[in-house]
C-alpha cells in the first residue's frame, strides 16, 4: 500500500465501511455490511452482538482468514499500524505480506480450547513453532521462551509442562496455553473470538483477570468478540454493538451499560439477569422477541424492525438509518434514538 | 493428595502407545522377526551364501543338481563326525535324458567350513564394501548346493538369497513411490478442494506480477486453441471429410470460442481436487497387467538390468497411488477443518506449512498400516512382472524370475526336480510376515483393538 494511508496517531487499527459478503449458491449472504470502527493502543474494544451479527467474520477478515469462496471481502478498508510504524490496509495486502502480520503483529485466540491445539504435537513444540516462524530464533531459544510463556500465563511447572500433549490439559489451562502462544511473538493487536465461552465460569473469570494482567504488562490493545454481556462490563473500554452486519451502536462501556440508545443494546441488557432489581420485582425475565433474521432475506430498512419495541411504520422499515453521532461520542443507528433517551429520561 | 497434586502427568506419545500394543500381538512380532531375518540375509547377501550367483562351471557341469546331501555320520566307521559333503559324479539318464548326480566317496570328504574365504569369488555390500568372507562353503572340487542348482548348473540357494535383494526391496520402493505421488497429491486434493487455481488472468488483472503473467498464460492457452484448429485441418486434409473430421472440428472451434469468450473476462479455474481425483478414476479404469505390459513394452528390451529394476519400481509406483490418495484426500478433507489448523494459519503459517506439519501428521497412522498392508502386494506385482518376463533380467534376479526358469520344462520339471520351487516358498513366507506385520500395526494403532 502506498504511504498515502494516514491513521491518527494514537490509533491501532481502525476499520473503515467494511464489507465482506458470501456468495452461496442460495444468494448473497452479507455477513458484515459497511461496519467501521478502531481500536487505540492498548484499548480493549469488545465486539457485542447475538449469533450471526458478523462479529466473528469481522475478526476473521482482520486476519483475512475468511474462507475464500465463498466469502470475499469486497469493500472498505483495514487500516493496520504495523510494529514498524507503518500503515498498511489490510484488506489489500499480498498473502504472503499478510503471513508476517499474522501471529507477529495481531494474534488470534479462538473459542475452542479443546480443539485449538494440535494432538499430534506437545504444547512446547507448539509455542516454538509460532516464535520460531516469526522470530527466527533457534529450537533451543524458542524453547526457552515457551517456557517463559507458559509461566506467564500462570502454568506450574512450565519446563515440564512443555513435554505434555493437549490432552493431558484441561480446557482452562489448553486456553492459557493458547494465550501464550498467541502472545509469544508480542503482537500489538490481539483478537479474542469469544474466549471464555467454551469454559465454566470460575476459569472464565480467571482466564479474563490473565488477559487483563498480561494486557497490562505487554501494552497490547484488545479486540473482544462475545455475546456475553457481564464479560463486555468486565473487559471493554469501548464496544460496538453489532446487528445483522451492522454495527448499530458504538459507546464508551459505562454510558452504554447506564444509558443504551439503541433498542436493540437495550434489550440486550434487559435480558441479562440482575440480582439487584431480581429480589425487588420478582419478574419474568425480559427477552428480545423473535430471531436473528436469515442474513440472505434482511427486513427493508432498520434489520431490526421486526423485533422492536418503537417501531413505527413507514420510517423504520422505508431506508436502512444512518450511524449518527449523538454529540457526546457515541454512535447510534436509530432513527427514533432522541426520542427513546427522552422517553427513559 | 499433596503429592499428587505435584506431580506431571507422563507424556506417551501415539507412537509409544502403538509400539506396546503392537508386543502382544504375536503373529505381528513373529512376522517382523522373520522380516529381520529375509531383510538381513538380503542385504548381507555375500556373506550369506557359500557362491556368486552368477558362477557356474563349463565342466564338470552341474545343471539341474539336486540339493547337496550333508553326511554327520561317517558311513566307514558309523560314528558321528563333523558335517561333510560328498563330491558328485554326473551321469545321463538313458531313458529321459535327464542328468543324473551320484555321490562320489572316491574324491574323499569335503568338510563343511565356516567363516571361509573365496577370492577367486569376490562381493560387495551395497556396493561399497568389498569382501571375500563367507559364512559356510567347501573346498573345491567340492560343492554344496544347498537348494540344488539351476539349468546352467547355478547355485539355486545362492541366486535365491540374492532375487530376495530385488524382490524385497522393490516391494518396499515401489510402496515407497506411490506413497510419495498418494500423499503429495492425495494432500494437494484435499487441501485445496473447493480453492480453485487460476489457470488464466482476466484482463482487469494484469497489473504488477499481472504484466508478465497475464499475457504468458493468454499464449499458453491461445497456443493450445490453435494447435488443435491445426491437429483438425490436418486431420481433413490427410483424410478428406467425413462425420469424425466434423467432430474434431467441432472440438477445436469450440475449445477456441470458449477461450475467446472467457479469457478476457474470468480467470480459468481448475479445482485441483477435480483434476487429481478425475485422474486416480482414469488411472483405476485401465486394466492393471495390461496397462504395466504396455508401459513396459514401450521401453527397448535391450536396456541395462539396472536401470529396469528402477523401471518396475516406478511402474509399480505409478499404477498404485490412486487408493491411497484418495484415502488421503478423505482424511486431509476432514483435518483442514479442524480449529488448530485455523489457529495455525492465524500464527501466520503457509499453505505448504499446514499441509506438512499440521495436517499430514494426521495420517499418519494410517498410511503406516496401509504401507506395511501394501508392500506384499507389490512384492507379488514384481514376481508376476518377471513371470511374464517383463520385469528384472538377467544376470540380476528375483524370486518371480526364478519360478519362470523353474516352469520351463513344464510339469515334469517339478517332479524330476522340486527343488526349484523354493522361490515360490520365499514369495509366500514374506508375504505372510508382511501382512501379519499389517495385521498388528493396524490393530495397534486402532484404539478400538486395545488390549
Amino acid at each position: 500500500m502506498p504511504e498515502g494511508v494516514r491513521m491518527d496517531e494514537k490509533r491501532l487499527l481502525e476499520v473503515r465501511d467494511l464489507k465482506v459478503h458470501f456468495f452461496t449458491d442460495d444468494g448473497v449472504v452479507k455477513a458484515v455490511d459497511g461496519v467501521s470502527f478502531h481500536v487505540d493502543k492498548g484499548e480493549t474494544l469488545a465486539v457485542v452482538g447475538e449469533s450471526g451479527s458478523g462479529k466473528s467474520v469481522t475478526a476473521l477478515s482482520i486476519m483475512r482468514l475468511i474462507p475464500t469462496p465463498p466469502g470475499r471481502i469486497v469493500g472498505g478498508e483495514i487500516l493496520f499500524r504495523g510494529k514498524d510504524g507503518e500503515v498498511r490496509d489490510l484488506a489489500r495486502l499480498s498473502e504472503a505480506e499478510m503471513r508476517r502480520i499474522r501471529g507477529n503483529d495481531i494474534a488470534m485466540i479462538f473459542q475452542e480450547p479443546m480443539t485449538s491445539l494440535n494432538p499430534v504435537y506437545t504444547v512446547g513444540d507448539q509455542i516454538a513453532e509460532a516464535i520460531m516462524l516469526h522470530q527466527g530464533k533457534s529450537r533451543k531459544e524458542a524453547m526457552e521462551l515457551a517456557a517463559h510463556m507458559l509461566d506467564l500465563v500462570g502454568i506450574p511447572e512450565p519446563k515440564k509442562r512443555l513435554a505434555n500433549y493437549p490432552h493431558q490439559m484441561s480446557g482452562g489451562m489448553r486456553q492459557r496455553v493458547m494465550i501464550a502462544m498467541a502472545l509469544s511473538c508480542n503482537p500489538s493487536l490481539l483478537i479474542a473470538d469469544e474466549p471464555t465461552t467454551a469454559l465454566d465460569v470460575t476459569i472464565q473469570a480467571q482466564i479474563l483477570e490473565l488477559m487483563k494482567k498480561l494486557q497490562e504488562e505487554i501494552g497490547m490493545s484488545i479486540l473482544f468478540i462475545t455475546h456475553n454481556l457481564g464479560v463486555v462490563a468486565e473487559m471493554a473500554d469501548r464496544v460496538v454493538v453489532m446487528y445483522a452486519g451492522r454495527a448499530v451502536e458504538e459507546a464508551d462501556v459505562v454510558p452504554l451499560f447506564k444509558d443504551p440508545l439503541h433498542p436493540y443494546t437495550r434489550g440486550l441488557l434487559h435480558s441479562v439477569p440482575r440480582l439487584d432489581l431480581a429480589a425487588e420485582h420478582k419478574e419474568r425475565l425480559e427477552a428480545i422477541p423473535g430471531n436473528v433474521p436469515n442474513p440472505l432475506y434482511l427486513p427493508s430498512g432498520c434489520a431490526f424492525h421486526p423485533r422492536c419495541k418503537h417501531y413505527v411504520e413507514g420510517l423504520c422499515d422505508r431506508e436502512v438509518p444512518p450511524l449518527e453521532g449523538t454529540g457526546d461520542g457515541r454512535q447510534v443507528r436509530c432513527v427514533r434514538w432522541r426520542e427513546i433517551r427522552e422517553v427513559r429520561a | 493428595m499433596r503429592a499428587s497434586a505435584a506431580k506431571t502427568p507422563q507424556s506417551q506419545s501415539l507412537t509409544q502407545v502403538a509400539l506396546r500394543q503392537f508386543r502382544k500381538h504375536p503373529l505381528a512380532v513373529w512376522g517382523l522377526r522373520i522380516l529381520l531375518v529375509l531383510y538381513t540375509f538380503a542385504l548381507f547377501a555375500g556373506f550369506f551364501t557359500p557362491y556368486d550367483p552368477n558362477y557356474y562351471e563349463l565342466y564338470p557341469p552341474k545343471g539341474h543338481h539336486p540339493p547337496t546331501r550333508i553326511h554327520f555320520v561317517d558311513p566307514e566307521t558309523g560314528k558321528l563326525s563333523r558335517p561333510f559333503v560328498y563330491a558328485t559324479k554326473r551321469s545321463i539318464d538313458p531313458v529321459s535324458l535327464q542328468p543324473r548326480y551320484e555321490e562320489d566317496p572316491s574324491q574323499g570328504k569335503f568338510y563343511l567350513r565356516f567363516f571361509v574365504r573365496t577370492p577367486d569369488q569376490p562381493y560387495t555390500i551395497l556396493r561399497v564394501f568389498r569382501s571375500d568372507l563367507r559364512l559356510f562353503g567347501v573346498d573345491p572340487p567340492g560343492r554344496i548346493f544347498l537348494m540344488g542348482t539351476d539349468n546352467f548348473g547355478r547355485d539355486l540357494y545362492s541366486r535365491l538369497v540374492y532375487g530376495g535383494q530385488v524382490s524385497l526391496t522393490i516391494g518396499i520402493l515401489s510402496a515407497l513411490v506411490s506413497f510419495v505421488l498418494g500423499l503429495v497429491l492425495g494432500g494437494i486434493a484435499g487441501y485445496f478442494s473447493g480453492r480453485p487455481f487460476a489457470l488464466s488472468l482476466p484482463l482487469r488483472a494484469w497489473r504488477g506480477r499481472g504484466w508478465l503473467l497475464g499475457p504468458l498464460s493468454w499464449a499458453i492457452w491461445g497456443g493450445l486453441a490453435l494447435g488443435a484448429l491445426y491437429l483438425a485441418w490436418t486431420y481433413y486434409s490427410l483424410t478428406g471429410l467425413g462425420v469424425l473430421q466434423l467432430l474434431a472440428a467441432g472440438v477445436a472451434l469450440w475449445f477456441a470460442f470458449f477461450l475467446l469468450k472467457t479469457l478476457p473476462f474470468r480467470p480459468l479455474l481448475l479445482d485441483p481436487d477435480n483434476l487429481i481425483m478425475r485422474l486416480v478414476e482414469i488411472i483405476a479404469a485401465i486394466p492393471t497387467l495390461f496397462l504395466l505390459i504396455s508401459l513396459r513394452a514401450v521401453f527397448p528390451t535391450n536396456i541395462d538390468p539396472l536401470f529396469t529394476f528402477y523401471l518396475v519400481v516406478g511402474l509399480l509406483g505409478f499404477i498404485g497411488w490412486g487408493g491411497l490418495a484418495r484415502v488421503v484426500r478423505g482424511i486431509v478433507l476432514s483435518v483442514r477443518e479442524m480449529d488448530y489448523v485455523q489457529a495455525a494459519r492465524a500464527l501466520g503459517a503457509s499453505d505448504a506449512r499446514i499441509i506438512a506439519r499440521h495436517v499430514l501428521p494426521a495420517t499418519a497412522s494410517y498410511i503406516i498400516v496401509s504401507l506395511s498392508l501394501t508392500i506384499p502386494g507389490f512384492i507379488l506385482g514384481e514376481s508376476g512382472l518377471s513371470f511374464l518376463g517383463l520385469g528384472v533380467t538377467e544376470p540380476y534376479t528375483s524370486w518371480g524370475l526364478l519360478l519362470q526358469a523353474a516352469q520351463q520344462g513344464g510339469f515334469a520339471s517339478f517332479v524330476d526336480r522340486p527343488w526349484v520351487l523354493w522361490p515360490g516358498f520365499f514369495i509366500f513366507v514374506s508375504i505372510m510376515a508382511w501382512n501379519f506385520v499389517g495385521d498388528g500395526l493396524r490393530d495397534a494403532f486402532d484404539p478400538r483393538r486395545r488390549r
